[in-house]
């Protein structure tokens, strides 16, 4: 009785778990799992589900770094990623992007999306959608992987490893993609650059209005 | 054995074992747990120290080149690697130490001062200090080239300063390709070599650390 217990307890995911050890050159990257912030490198997290993960590091003033992962049960995979200092640094607030505002339907709702120390705005170009975010109201703020459902209707062709920038608020979440020009001509790097830029800009003022919350407000540099 | 003889026999045992059984139990000292050891690692030099030896005609040309470890922050990674290996070691019980108790231990790393002379601030807590201090450094010749990880861990009693033991590791291994290729994108190469080093010196380290006593 007891052994078939156990049994079942491993069938069921028991002894199926694997463990992760992430480490980075520079220290404190934020590392998602799977789109779920677990933590900061150097990092050892037992008891991941084996099989296939996303894996992103992201450190503010770094290109971020994406990878796909596959956990073994019960054995330890050992990373050491090298991060790639960003070339390129992010425009001082207030900041203006060209965005998409991701919906669940298939159409496109192109605006303009400007971040302030103190709030997020989106105005569509039509008129008929437009929110206020605060940044103290902000839960989240995570790469949002994957396919777009509202692209994929709308017969647009994206890359699985395309992200978006994903704000996760009391009772609402957005999506968008940032782009440089006119949506129509945007290129894919165009379109990636770009989304990198607005999420780092979101992540650290998420993180800062956090640490305030904390009591362990920095000054602003 | 009789009828009647049973039940008294029955009795008879109850009554031997009750005693033993039923005694007080004798008030046991607190389970001591294992000693707590405060991990502090200093690299004093963030940077990979080369000695160039060059032949010249009639003479060998020498320079040692400090080539800064951009962005790599050897100090965490090797505070972590220590840690995760010497929790294996349940002897003791190892953490690392907070920067305050860092600044507190810092006249440890000073040269030509003995252990039993730093007096530490009551609020320094842990029984044992591992104090470890390393760096890295390479040597290039024509007839060899490579790259060193070493350390030297000291085990420190915090409550006479004694140094319990005291013990230096290293790892080496040759380059390669040359150096600046090694430099390549943010010292890519560079960087997964010493961090491949720094792992098995930490493994050389632990066994050696689970040779003496904590």
């Amino acid at each position: 009785m007891v052994g078939a217990f156990l049994a079942l307890a491993v069938a069921l995911g028991g002894g199926a778990d694997a463990t992760l050890r992430v480490k980075t050159d520079v220290a404190q990257v934020a590392v998602l799992l799977d789109e779920q912030e677990v933590g900061e490198t150097p990092l050892t997290r037992t008891g991941v589900a084996a099989g296939r993960h996303r894996l992103l590091l992201l450190k503010p003033g770094f290109e971020d770094h994406a990878q796909e992962i596959e956990l073994q049960p019960g054995a330890t995979l050992k990373l050491f990623i090298v991060m790639k200092p960003s070339e390129r640094p992010l425009p001082s607030l207030p900041a203006e992007f060209r965005a998409v505002h991701q919906h669940r339907t298939s159409f496109k709702c192109e605006g303009t999306l400007v971040v302030t120390e103190a709030a997020v705005d989106f105005r569509s170009d039509d008129g008929k959608d437009v929110f206020h975010i605060p940044i103290r109201d902000i839960r989240s703020v995570v790469r949002s992987m994957g396919s777009w459902p509202f692209m994929t209707g709308g017969g647009w062709t994206v890359p699985g490893q395309f992200t978006g920038a994903r704000i996760e608020a009391p009772g609402r979440s957005y999506g968008f993609f940032a782009f440089e020009g006119e949506l129509e001509t945007a290129t894919m790097e165009n379109m990636s650059r770009e989304t990198k830029e607005l999420f780092e800009i979101l992540y650290r003022l998420w993180q800062d209005s956090k640490e305030k919350a904390s009591g362990k407000a920095k000054l602003s540099q | 054995m009789s009828r009647r003889s049973f039940p008294q026999l029955v009795l008879a045992a109850v009554l031997a074992l009750a005693p033993a059984g039923s005694a007080p139990a004798m008030p046991e000292a607190p389970a001591a747990g294992p000693p707590q050891v405060l991990v502090a690692v200093l690299v004093p030099n963030n940077a990979l120290v080369v000695t160039d030896i060059k032949f010249r005609v009639f003479y060998n040309k020498s320079e040692v080149k400090h080539i800064p470890l951009q962005d790599y922050d050897l100090d965490a990674n090797l505070t972590d690697e220590l840690l995760v290996a010497l929790s294996e070691d349940k002897r003791a019980a190892w953490r690392a130490a907070t920067p305050e108790e860092e600044e507190a231990f810092a006249p440890y790393f000073q040269p030509k001062v003995k252990t039993e002379q730093v007096r530490l601030p009551e609020s320094i807590g842990g029984d044992r200090l591992l104090l470890v201090q390393a760096g890295c450094d390479g040597f290039l010749h024509s007839t060899q080239k490579w790259v060193r990880v070493s350390a030297t861990a000291r085990l420190v009693d915090r409550a006479s300063g004694r140094t319990l033991w005291k013990k230096s590791v290293g790892k080496r291994s040759g380059l390669p390709a040359p150096l600046e290729e090694l430099q390549l994108e943010n010292q890519k190469a560079l960087k997964e070599l010493l961090n491949k080093l720094m792992e098995q010196m930490v493994a050389e380290l632990k066994a050696e650390a689970a040779k003496k006593k904590v």
